[in-house]
């Protein structure tokens, strides 16, 4: 058989797969059940969907806002503590003259 | 025809473990903001005071809840104590000086170095009078309650340290 002949005969040789009808659906429908449920890896796939939702970030977010005010308290507390007692010590190196040229 | 898995809101744009890394480097920087703006606002009163050049008054003021009146007499009292505390403070350093220096250069406790040592000894007497004169001015303008506060803490922070020795005080009131 020459090349020609050969070339004719691929030609004719057509392919017609038979997919089933809902073979697209099925494909999209098993993507959208595995996506469905996102696992974490580590510790043995658990169920992690809720940590997707902005209501968490948003509780996480707040939360963090409150530590930090309560902590932002403590050491506001603190420092006021501290320059109270400078004031005092101003005072009575004001009227002191021993302890004013101690802090010279 | 759809993709059912095409994601139609945000939340589904984004995997969990980003979400997680948002949050938590949110709660960071909402913790850190709150933290230095709660410290920066609740201290910013005292520090202004401290900052002051008469925080020292405006805390005797508070501390002993002084009214616009008195606070005004004891302002007065100060302007007028305050050359004296400075002549007081003259008189410290020259009188200290003076004895540190015979103190060095003898070795023994001659007619000058004795006289430098009465001499340190009645700068300090004339310096304990005339605070305690102030003090006792400065209360006297104080309600009765205050200026009993006033007194005590006057006495724990400027009279009896600056007693030689406070053991017979301690043993009295302890």
């Amino acid at each position: 058989m020459s090349d020609d002949e050969l070339r004719e005969k691929l030609a004719l040789w057509k392919v017609e797969p038979q997919i089933p009808p809902d073979f697209q659906r099925n494909v999209w429908q098993k993507i959208a059940v595995r996506e469905s449920k996102p696992k974490l890896p580590l510790f043995g796939n658990w169920n992690i969907s809720w940590l997707r939702t902005p209501a968490f970030a948003t509780c996480v977010i707040v939360l963090g806002g409150l530590a930090g005010t309560g902590f932002g308290l403590i050491e506001s507390s603190q420092a006021n503590s501290r320059n109270w007692k400078s004031l005092e010590a101003k005072y009575v190196q004001s009227i002191d003259p021993y302890e004013h040229l101690r802090t010279l | 025809m759809s993709n059912p898995s095409t994601p139609t809101s945000i939340s589904e744009r984004f995997r969990p473990e980003h979400w997680l890394l948002f949050a938590l480097i949110g709660a960071l920087a909402a913790g850190v903001i709150a933290f230095y703006g709660c410290n920066f606002f609740a201290t910013r009163d005292l520090r202004e005071m401290a900052a002051a050049p008469n925080g020292g008054l405006e805390w005797l003021q508070r501390e002993f809840h002084l009214s616009g009146g008195q606070f005004q007499k004891i302002e007065a009292l100060q302007s007028a104590y305050a050359p004296v505390c400075n002549e007081m403070c003259r008189k410290i350093m020259e009188a200290n000086s003076k004895l540190d220096r015979l103190v060095s250069e003898n070795r023994g406790v001659t007619p000058e170095l004795a006289a430098a040592i009465r001499e340190a000894g009645l700068v300090q007497e004339e310096c304990h009078q005339q605070m305690l004169a102030h003090i006792y001015q400065v209360s006297a303008q104080m309600n009765p309650a205050d200026a009993q506060n006033y007194l005590r803490l006057m006495k724990s922070r400027v009279i009896q340290p600056a007693l030689s020795s406070d053991t017979a005080v301690r043993a009295t009131t302890e």
